[in-house]
């Protein structure tokens, strides 16, 4: 099984997880059948549950679906406004 | 608690028992309703037959958490239906210790003439004002603090309520005395202006006169309600560590964040204008990352905004503003928004309606998209009363017609706020129906269709929409008349211990025994008034429409329209 690209974009306290340089943003290699779920824990992200996390502008709820070629992945933890 | 009413005309005062019918009334719900009651829906907004009403909500100056928001209600001179504009700041919980229930001003002087309200524990009274003709809201305070203390609550208006433009708000003074919230909507600061009122001092003195029926047991439904608002973790943690600024990236991701006058749902600068930038500019320059508008309030999502040296520069700066001086008018200097987000302060102009006018007036080729000086210049006109400034101040409509273009994302001539209806689209029924013309704040379905708060509803299809848009209308009609800031309703939604201790303070102040259903039946019947009166004036169905652009025209990146039928938006508020 081959690798994918995807971009990881994180935001507001889960920044500290990247290097500050990068200001959330990073372009990774993943195996092709990595799951949501598995890239929250290699990005080192506790209490997945109450994350809210985009694949390509699209809410997902489900973390057990597989990353694919060029997904733009946003994960923010709860905010909220109006 | 009584009503005072203040006549313009022979300048007289009196004072009012609360009619039964009025008793269970505060906030919006008792706004709505004395102007449904003595208003002739078909009066012209700044004539003498329309009325502005100042009430704080039920919980007003109790010990209920971030209860202290104002309501002002009249006749809108913007959409020409009624009008709810609520605001942050301390008017609310000083008015409410000095037992006032409402403040009715009617009828208007037969001159043109400036005039200032005192309110204080000795009673009211009716000063000139001449001196402070043609000065904005930050030197307004100033003088006014000077003059009668500095612990006053300050309500005034800047250049653009005297002139009575569509879109002058009402500033309301924050804790340290900045004119930084607002009855920002639907052009209140006009109607004020038309009464030749040019600002109410508030001097709440030393009593509270709120009263309890039962204390200790609103005290034990207060704390226990503060909780849950301290445990929600959009309530609790979000909004205290980034005020309402961090939606610009949430928005932008989902692609509902309206960009270059709603061509695009993403901004390709939105990381600079984003919470995450703000915090970290706060930060560096030592202002304050979090700030409560009025005492009381344990959410506190608001901040105070340094320049580049360090000094004050705006405060209760909001993700709307934000979004309407910056994506909207393609516009990526932060710096340069907080500078518009400070003059729509000081001149008294709603952002939202002012920043949407900016973005219209570049679509109509006065100035360029992403012209941040002039933008800023087309501003400061709006402070000198020239003719060009007039047209901005009178919102995005107007500007629209000015330019000739119609393009003018507006509804009931009130400009959209800061979620695209076509990928949002519980946001965009709640914008369509709403009696007060497009408002987030009115039905604010980003809960459940962005956040997750509240159940989950596809934020891109049209299932579910029209439900949960009007029960989020009814919740917040709720919210309005209690006087509770709109973001209890995180917690509410997602913890069912919340509203029942709503229902507990409300039975243990005031010694009713209302029920959940009696009380969401409330806010229906506030939804029913307005209707009915915007019925009366001539607001019909045909005006619960989005401009037909957004039907037409897909938005990317999800290329998607706004796709409900007329019958489908036309079932949201028919009960
Ligand atoms: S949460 Fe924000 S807007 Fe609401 S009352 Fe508190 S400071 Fe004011």
């Amino acid at each position: 099984m081959g690798n994918i690209q995807i971009e990881v974009r994180l935001f507001a306290y889960l920044r500290e997880l990247f290097p500050p340089e990068s200001r959330g943003v990073k372009k990774v290699e993943v195996k092709e059948c990595l799951t949501i779920d598995n890239l929250m824990d290699e990005i080192g992200i506790v209490e997945k549950e109450i994350m809210i996390v985009m694949i390509n502008g699209v809410r997902k709820l489900d973390y057990n679906e597989s990353l694919k070629e060029g997904d733009r992945v946003s994960i923010f933890p709860p905010v909220g406004g109006g | 608690m009584k009503i005072c009413r203040i006549d313009m005309s022979t300048k007289t005062i009196s004072f009012e028992e609360v009619k039964e019918e009025y008793v269970g009334l505060g906030g919006r719900g008792l706004t709505s309703r004395i102007i449904s009651d003595e208003v002739d829906a078909t009066s012209h907004p700044l004539g003498k037959n329309n009325k502005l009403v100042i009430a704080p909500g039920l919980f007003a100056g109790t010990l209920a958490p971030s209860s202290g928001r104002l309501s002002v209600g009249t006749k809108s001179p913007l959409t020409g239906g009624i009008k709810e504009s609520n605001a942050g700041g301390t008017a609310a919980q000083s008015l409410a210790k000095l037992g006032y229930k409402a403040v009715i001003i009617e009828n208007k002087p037969k001159n043109q003439e400036l005039n200032l309200i005192k309110i204080t524990p000795e009673g009211i009274t009716i000063e000139d004002a001449g001196y402070l003709k043609m000065k904005g809201n930050y030197e307004v305070g100033n003088i006014l603090r000077e003059k009668h203390g500095e612990k006053v609550t300050v309500m005034s208006l800047g250049q653009a309520g005297e002139m009575r433009l569509t879109a002058a708000s009402i500033a309301v003074t924050d804790p340290e005395g900045r004119p930084t919230r607002h009855c920002g909507r639907g052009g209140t600061g006009a109607v004020l202006g038309s009464k030749g009122i040019k600002a109410i001092v508030i001097d709440p003195g030393k009593e509270n006169k709120v009263e309890y029926h039962n204390i200790d047991n609103f005290r034990t439904a207060a704390r226990s309600f503060s909780k849950s608002v301290l445990a929600h973790p959009v309530s609790g943690q979000g909004l205290p560590a980034y005020g309402t600024a961090v939606l610009v990236n949430v928005l932008n991701e989902a692609g509902g964040l309206p960009t270059d006058n709603f061509r695009d749902g993403r901004f390709e600068f939105a990381e600079n204008i984003s919470g995450e930038t703000m915090f970290e500019t706060i930060e560096k320059r030592k202002g304050q990352t979090t700030h409560a508008c009025h005492p009381g309030c344990i959410m506190r999502c608001s901040q105070v905004y340094n320049d580049k040296k360090g000094d004050y520069l705006t405060g209760g700066f909001e993700y709307e503003t934000i979004w309407a001086f910056g994506a909207h008018c393609h516009i990526k200097d932060l710096d340069s928004i907080a500078q518009m987000d400070k003059m729509c302060d000081d001149f008294g102009v709603d952002t939202i309606d002012t920043g949407v006018a900016v973005g219209v007036a570049m679509e109509g080729g006065y100035l360029e998209f992403g012209d941040d000086k002039g933008a800023i210049k087309l501003l400061e006109e709006i402070g000198k009363g020239s003719p060009i400034g007039r047209i901005i101040g009178n919102g995005a409509a107007f500007t629209g017609q000015a330019f000739g273009t119609e393009r003018v994302p507006v509804v009931k001539r009130q400009a959209l706020p800061a979620y695209d209806p076509r990928s949002v689209k519980g946001q965009g029924v709640t914008y369509a129906t709403t009696p007060m013309g497009a408002d987030h704040t009115a039905g604010y379905a980003v809960t459940s269709n962005i956040l997750g708060v509240g159940g989950v509803v596809d934020p891109l299809k049209k299932d579910g929409q029209v439900e949960l848009s009007r029960n989020l209308q009814i919740a917040t009609a709720v919210l309005d008349s209690l006087g509770f800031c709109i973001f209890v309703a995180f917690p509410i939604l997602d913890d069912e211990t919340a509203f029942p201790e709503v229902a507990n303070m409300i039975n243990s102040k005031y010694n009713t025994n209302f029920d959940i259903n009696e009380i969401l039946a409330s806010g229906q019947e506030v939804l029913k008034l307005e209707k009915a009166f915007n019925q009366r004036a001539g607001i019909t169905k045909a005006q619960d429409r989005l401009p037909e652009f957004f039907k037409e025209e897909a938005v990317g990146p999800h290329n998607v329209t706004f796709d409900f039928t007329d019958e489908e938006l036309d079932e949201t508020l028919e009960f």
